[in-house]
């Protein structure tokens, strides 16, 4: 039997059980959208948390947090008030392979300017925080070494904030009230979007960390500090240094826990990649059981299918069928059916993630691949649900039907 | 071209052995006209499914054409059916929702030879249905659906054709119009074999072959009622 002929046959035969291939084209019009929701949706935002992740905290950079629990761990009195300033001055200056460092402290707090005001969150920096945070201004300018020696009331708005307070305005040099104290904004800080923990960083307000700790804290330690490393190869000998400097600085010995927690980029993105694996595996594992699903409905379909065509196949094994035409024919027309239900199916998919993304921000998915792999993926899934229907035409004696 | 040969077939019914055919010898010649009679249950059925290469004899040899069959696979035999051997069937079947046109080109599917292209249409034509190409069975009369499966039968131009009560499901009237058909085709020189289980309508045929509880009950040639049809 020619290929063209198995394909128009099988064509025909589908345009005359409409009702049937629907229904075999549902499950996996389901099934599909939602694999590709979730495959767009889950990759989109890895790559976007890796992104950020990589963006933020480089390999050649590590954190030190105040307190063992480290940074929204342990809450024990006492145990993150004791990172200072001179902590990490003294730490970068024993240490070769560090070649700059900021020390970061944060609280929240009312910013003020005319009749706005809004509750963001406040981050205090030195002035190197550019270079060590990759993040600079987009207008006006950093803090300067005075500044931070200073403690000015100086602010650097994120772009979204600034929106907020000024509108089209521009900031700079005009004075906001943090906390009901005067600032001048001096800059605008660079664009970062929404961070791994949900924080938008563009609506924050960074002022001299000096600044932070005494005029709107009133404290003397630090939250953490980030240090950039020359070597990254070198970097667990470095993480190494740190900690033995700063448990002799703090009296710390022998069995004692730290007071203080070093974090490295890998052990950060291995946490990420653990984190993710689950939200990975747990959504496109809820598209595979509708596909599955989708699968014994089409092997009963089918099945039933067969049965009611049963004189159509004794007549076309009495007039030449072989068992392989047979076979071929209800192959080719459920991996018609599948590929019509993965090409509408992934298309329904792409319309849902392109809802989602008007909400949520993922990135844009590759069309062309995506419906390549629904398509296939669903084609796939016809032939195995079909194989044994299929056969069971294939075997029919002709004898028992006409 | 048809010679069997101490053909048995033992069906295992309800764990009862029902023989359908017992010990059938028989030889069929290019150009007869045969008419298998017999009540139902009496095996005539078997013998048609067996000359038609349904279904495969216990015990015995079928000669066609002068090989034994036995030595086909399963697909050469459907190349067989396909070429050589056209059916009839008593229900018809015809292919539900397919014009009257593409149930006559159905067993081009299967065949591997060229069939010129006007060939289903021309048949039509030939039994009487020029103007019914595009109808629907279930827009057909049951005499209407007969002649396209007649027409189906002789597409690929086959030698010998096999015909299982082909006027059981009809009136009088369609039943002699379609047996007037085979009698026709059997004039242009085709092998025509066909059951039924009416004395009168086998009279149609000039040789009777009657069967019974498997065996062949009697042969005749029946030259002398030729007259009426």
């Amino acid at each position: 039997m020619k290929i063209k002929n198995i394909v128009t046959t099988s064509c025909r035969m589908m345009w005359r059980f409409k009702g049937r291939t629907f229904l075999v084209m549902l499950g996996l019009i389901v099934g599909i959208s939602m694999l590709t929701i979730t495959m767009s949706v889950s990759s989109g935002t890895r790559d976007k948390l890796m992104g950020q992740l990589d963006a933020m905290f480089n390999a050649n950079s590590l954190l030190i947090a105040a307190g063992a629990g480290g940074m929204g761990g342990g809450r024990e009195s006492g145990s993150r008030e004791t990172l200072k300033i001179d902590d990490l001055r003294y730490v970068s200056e024993q240490i070769e392979n560090i070649i700059s460092w900021d020390p970061v402290q944060s609280t929240s707090g009312q910013v003020k300017y005319q009749g706005n005001s809004e509750q963001v969150l406040l981050m205090g920096h030195s002035s190197q925080a550019d270079f060590v945070w990759h993040r600079g201004v987009k207008e006006g300018q950093f803090f300067s070494e005075e500044h931070i020696k200073a403690r000015s009331r100086v602010a650097i708005l994120g772009h979204v904030l600034a929106q907020k307070l000024f509108a089209d305005e521009s900031p700079i040099g005009k004075t906001i009230r943090i906390d009901s104290s005067p600032y001048k904004v001096i800059g605008v800080l660079e664009h970062q979007g929404v961070d791994p923990h949900g924080l938008d960083r563009d609506n924050e307000a960074h002022v001299p960390v000096t600044t932070m700790m005494k005029r709107l804290m009133n404290v003397d330690y630090l939250m953490m500090g980030k240090f950039i490393v020359e070597d990254e190869n070198a970097i667990e000998q470095t993480v190494g240094q740190i900690e033995q400097l700063m448990r002799e600085r703090h009296g710390i010995e022998g069995e004692q826990q730290s007071d203080f927690s070093i974090y490295t980029p890998k052990g950060q993105r291995e946490m990420m990649r653990e984190a993710n694996q689950v939200f990975e595996t747990l959504l496109p594992s809820v598209a595979i059981v509708a596909l599955l699903i989708a699968m014994v409905v089409i092997t009963n379909l089918m099945l039933i299918m067969v049965n009611e065509r049963r004189a159509e196949i004794a007549l076309r094994k009495s007039v030449g069928a072989r068992a392989s035409d047979i076979l071929w024919q209800f192959l080719t027309e459920v991996s018609f059916i599948a590929g019509i239900g993965g090409l509408i199916g992934s298309g329904l998919g792409l319309l849902g993630v392109f809802l989602i993304r008007l909400v949520f921000d993922i990135p844009v998915p590759d069309l062309g691949v995506q419906l390549l792999i629904g398509v296939l993926i669903s084609i796939g899934i016809g032939i195995a649900a079909g194989i044994y229907p299929a056969r069971e035409a294939a075997r029919l004696d002709p004898i028992t039907y006409l | 071209m048809i010679q069997l040969s101490n053909i048995s077939k033992i069906y295992n019914r309800d764990g009862q052995k029902v023989v359908a055919l017992d010990n059938v010898s028989l030889t069929i010649k290019k150009g007869e006209f045969i008419a298998i009679l017999g009540p139902s249950g009496s095996g005539k059925s078997t013998l048609m499914n067996t000359l038609g290469l349904l279904d495969t004899p216990e015990k015995g040899t079928y000669l066609l054409d002068g090989k034994n069959v036995k030595k086909f696979d399963q697909d050469e035999l459907a190349q067989i059916r396909n070429q050589q051997i056209g059916f009839i069937f008593q229900a018809f079947h015809l292919l539900p929702r397919t014009t009257a046109l593409e149930n006559v080109e159905l067993p081009l599917l299967y065949s591997k030879k060229q069939t010129e292209k006007n060939r289903a249409m021309k048949l039509l034509s030939s039994v009487g249905l020029e103007d019914r190409g595009k109808h629907l069975p279930n827009e057909l009369s049951g005499g209407q659906k007969q002649r396209v499966a007649i027409a189906r039968a002789l597409i690929n131009d086959p030698d010998i054709i096999l015909a299982d009560e082909p006027t059981g499901s009809l009136d009088r009237e369609s039943g002699r119009g379609i047996l007037k058909l085979l009698t026709q085709l059997n004039k242009n020189g085709r092998t025509i074999i066909y059951i039924t289980h009416e004395p009168e309508i086998a009279t149609y045929a000039n040789r009777i072959i009657e069967i019974e509880d498997g065996r062949i009950k009697s042969d005749s040639k029946a030259e002398y009622l030729m007259g009426n049809c």
